[in-house]
């Protein structure tokens, strides 16, 4: 299981520095660049972006970038002339940010805490995880609910509501919680005051995790349903068992293997920022962040995007497939 | 809860639902509006009807800032600022949003006042030599940081020498370049293009011992130029010399992300920064200067990237200003109470197509001229920008010093433009090669060409070929190599005609784009640049400006403007005082402005 483990873990740099090369490649092959801002403003001169260019290595070979970026570089001491090593993404440094015009780098822009304030990624990954939490409870216990009571009315509403919420994207679920509990009951306010502790995440937890409750719950029932004609099962209640034993016991925890699957994926997304539901509640976290550093082809931040984002899939995924040993027991790891 | 109950409740709910994506497409684009401007006329609101006469609640204890909870508070201005700006250092910034965090905390050595003309701020006053090269400023001897530390002429010494200092490699960098005597020398890697290692090895000492702005004694500030430059005054207001002070700035190079070292002389102190949601800002008890005394108690900032959600807060009584987006403005227009709130505002930019002279057709004079006159500005800014702003002719917008009312030469005629371009070179409109028209791809520029294509091809018989590409490729293109026939628009820095007519210039930074070059333009431009009579000047200027739209290398085609909501118990933000160029609507009349629920 260790060994297991490790190796998994392990193989997740390889992965990362392909994703990295093709990030890399991608954004460098994109036309304009970082110094490139709104054309009816006064630009930048050339002089001055020949400076930052050179400062941010930009005129250096591909390679080079790549790598001095990825893993490290050498670096030599204007003053002193003494040699050293700076590691890059993967000891941590993911470098300044083009944005700033080197004055921040993207580990303070993303997990840095903010002058007194939680860090980005403190705000992603606990919506995230409220998001994951709201459909994870909600949508199982929903989905087994209509499998079990299938063709009634229950049946119909579970998937109805999770239908509606499948087809829905978070853009829309997101205004429709703003136009009905925020502009019309007043519930909340529009604009979110992040000194509360509670309020301001109610509604983004419920929109960013909308979608995937209709999904699980969709899942869950079909997983059910297909459990529910099963020989065991039948065994399980012809020898007696009361219902509560066979339906956690026999089926559940047959069922819920595709879903556990789905979780791997689905958590990474929802952890590393979503950019609809932090655009909507003014949620400042890491979405937005990246998506915007596209089109400011701020290519650290860029690449920070991608290799985080790719990080916690990894991660996630490795955490499913030892859920499913737990599970399963004759899942076995070698 | 019966059966019935839900599913009806449920169907209400799905009918919102379907009617949402309506609402969330209106909502769409993050603005691409061009920097908002200001100014006109317009309802003077400022009601303050019954102004109870609370006083303003007694200086709320200096808490952490208490949340507006959605409702507005006497003294306390809420506003969008859209976006988180990246860089709020002084001398390093040039974007709107950046600017409009600095000018709160700073003040520079000048201000503008109602009508756009420099005045003295941090300066108390000035004088200028007679030959126009020695500016000295007289600091106000109350001058003072928000901390309490005296602002003194070394403050503004090391503020303009960190300006030029190549290390700095800000944006606007080269701006002063052969403007300020010593600057291009200093400033090598800006101004000459030399490169950083040789800039560096020369002695650095003496480069600053010529360096033309200097602190003769505490508060007495002179700035030696090269030549005259009538509009120094006006650079002298601009954030770019806004006085940073060494200690702040030798906290990091981000400094200026913490509240704590964002001490300033100007209007406000930074007293709260959740990055990337709201900054809040408090009066400066130390101000002195045309800006005070400030009455609003509290100003803040949200930055909110989606307008619907924006439109949403003002609505729900969140916000206290915001700008309307050409999508929202019909549904304000009609709407009984939000019309009442409507402010004109115009802008500070010119939208212009660029006709590159280096690619055919448009080598030929003819051509350019004749397009320039093939299509309709009055239908384009009505039907297309929905009346925002207005129609142009020529490049320096309403409102600005320059500007030329009279100056119409290319008024919509497609047959004159027709004949125009039988004239030409090329003998009519079906010989022309193929023309491709360049834009910044959005779905709201998208329709715009759309029927800028359809003009072309009503009023000429041509079929333009679309070509949209993503804003940032578009930003690089245009400088880089420039596309056939493109759209593009410049912002002032400054009020003056200089920072816009000599753009222009052979080598200038928009003529470069256009491959354009008129040794006659030229030499009125470099003359009224260095003009100090101003009325000559402005006459100078003028018969540039007559020749720049004749020899039409670009098409004028409209000022940006539009609309800002103001909720009738915001005093003094109103169309006689504010200016295209305020940071915030009502900026420069700032002792005036209040919030008196």
């Amino acid at each position: 299981m260790t060994a297991y483990i490790i190796r998994r873990i392990l193989w997740q740099i390889p992965v990362l520095v392909i994703v990295g090369l093709l990030t890399f490649g991608i954004a460098k092959m994109t036309p304009g660049g970082p110094f490139d801002t709104d054309p009816t403003r006064r630009q930048m001169s050339p002089q001055v972006e020949a400076v930052l260019r050179d400062r941010f290595g930009m005129d250096l070979p591909f390679w080079r970038q790549f790598t001095r970026y990825m893993f490290l570089d050498v670096v030599t001491d204007p003053k002193t002339g003494e040699q050293a090593i700076r590691w890059g993404a993967i000891g941590g440094n993911f470098g300044p940010t083009y944005s700033s015009r080197g004055a921040r780098t993207v580990q303070q822009e993303l997990f840095g805490e903010r002058g007194g304030k939680p860090s980005r990624f403190y705000y992603s990954a606990r919506l995230g995880v409220q998001a994951l939490l709201f459909a994870v409870l909600l949508g199982i216990p929903m989905g087994v609910l209509a499998a079990l009571k299938q063709n009634t009315w229950i049946d119909y509403l579970v998937l109805l509501t999770s239908t509606f919420f499948v087809s829905l994207s978070t853009l829309i679920v997101g205004f429709l919680l703003v136009l009905i509990f925020a502009s019309g009951l007043q519930w909340f306010t529009v604009l979110p005051n992040w000194n509360d502790p509670i309020r301001p995440w109610i509604l983004p937890t419920i929109a960013l995790g909308s979608t995937s409750l209709g999904f699980i719950t969709r899942l869950t029932r079909s997983s059910v349903l297909e459990v529910k004609r099963q020989d065991y099962v039948r065994t399980a209640q012809a020898k007696g068992l009361n219902d509560q034993v066979v339906v956690w016991r026999h089926m559940l925890k047959n069922a819920v293997l595709p879903v556990i699957t789905i979780l791997g994926p689905l958590s990474a997304a929802l952890i590393t920022g979503t950019l609809y539901t932090e655009i909507i509640f003014q949620v400042p976290g890491m979405g937005s962040l990246l998506i915007e550093a596209i089109g400011k082809r701020d290519y650290s931040m860029i690449m920070a995007g991608a290799l985080v984002f790719v990080f916690f899939l990894g991660l996630a995924n490795l955490m499913v497939d030892i859920a499913y040993g737990v599970v399963d027991p004759r899942i076995s790891y070698k | 809860m019966n059966k019935l109950n839900w599913r009806s409740s449920l169907a209400v709910v799905m009918l919102l639902a379907l009617l949402l994506p309506i609402l969330a497409a209106c909502g769409g684009g993050t603005a691409t509006a061009p920097t908002t401007p200001p100014a006109p006329e317009a309802a003077t609101t400022a009601p303050a009807p019954d102004a109870p006469t609370t006083p303003p609640a007694p200086d709320a204890p200096t808490t952490p800032p208490a949340p507006s909870g959605g409702t507005a508070q006497a003294g306390v201005l809420r506003i969008n600022t859209e976006s988180e700006p990246d860089n709020v250092d002084p001398q390093k910034s040039s974007f709107v949003r950046e600017i409009q965090f600095i000018m709160m905390a700073y003040q520079a050595l000048m201000t503008f006042d109602g009508n756009m003309e420099p005045i003295p701020a941090a300066a108390e006053s000035v004088e200028t030599s007679a030959d126009g090269l020695k500016y000295t400023f007289k600091l106000r001897p109350d001058g003072q940081y928000s901390d309490g530390t005296p602002v003194t002429a070394q403050n503004f010494e090391y503020a303009w020498r960190r300006l030029a200092d190549p290390e700095t490699a800000g944006e606007y960098q080269s701006l002063p370049c052969g403007i300020i005597k010593g600057y291009s020398e200093y400033s090598a890697t800006a101004c000459e293009g030399m490169e950083m290692e040789e800039t560096l090895a020369r002695d650095q000492d003496e480069l600053l011992a010529n360096f033309g702005v200097k602190a003769i004694d505490d508060l007495t500030l002179e700035i030696e130029l090269v030549a005259p430059a009538p509009y120094f005054l006006s650079m002298a207001a601009l954030w770019i010399g806004a006085p940073a002070r060494e200690q702040d700035i030798a906290q990091g190079d981000d400094w200026w992300y913490y509240p704590e070292n964002y001490i300033g002389n100007g209007p406000f102190v930074l007293t709260e920064w959740d990055h990337g949601n709201r900054a809040v800002w408090e009066p400066n008890p130390n101000y002195a200067g045309p800006l005070g005394p400030v009455a609003l108690q509290r100003v803040e900032y949200y930055m909110i990237t989606e307008s619907q959600v924006a439109f949403q807060a003002y609505q729900n009584g969140e916000l206290d200003m915001l700008a309307v987006a050409p999508e929202d403005l019909q549904a304000v227009q009609s709407d009984p109470t939000l019309s009442q709130e409507l402010l004109p505002v115009s802008g500070s930019c010119t939208f212009y197509f660029g006709f590159n002279t280096t690619k055919a057709p448009f080598e030929d004079l003819k051509v350019r001229q004749g397009f320039a006159q093939a299509f309709d500005r009055e239908a384009w800014n009505r039907d297309i920008f929905g009346g925002l702003g207005s129609v142009a002719y020529s490049f320096i917008p309403p409102g600005f010093p320059g500007y030329q009312p009279e100056l119409r030469l290319w008024e919509f005629d497609p047959e004159a433009a027709k004949a125009m371009i039988a004239e030409s070179s090329y003998g009519g409109v079906e010989n022309l090669p193929e023309i491709k028209l360049t834009y910044s791809a959005s779905a709201r520029n998208n329709a715009r060409f759309e029927w800028m294509a359809g003009q072309l091809k009503t009023n000429l018989g041509i079929d333009a070929v679309l070509d949209p590409i993503d804003p940032t490729a578009f930003s690089a293109a245009t400088k880089d190599n420039p596309p056939q026939m493109f759209s593009l628009g410049w912002c002032a820095d400054y009020p003056d005609p200089q920072n816009w007519i000599s753009l222009f210039q052979t080598n200038g930074l928009l003529s470069t784009r256009v491959g354009y070059s008129n040794p006659e333009f030229d030499a009125l431009v470099t003359q009224a640049d260095v003009e100090q009579d101003p009325v000559k000047r402005a006459e100078l200027y003028a018969q540039a400006q007559e020749i720049l739209v004749t020899d039409a290398p670009v098409a004028f085609t409209r000022n940006d403007g539009g609309y800002e909501l103001v909720k009738p118990y915001v005093q003094g933000v109103t169309g006689e005082t504010i200016t295209p160029i305020d940071y915030w609507y009502g900026f420069f009349n700032l002792p005036n402005v209040d919030v008196q629920p």
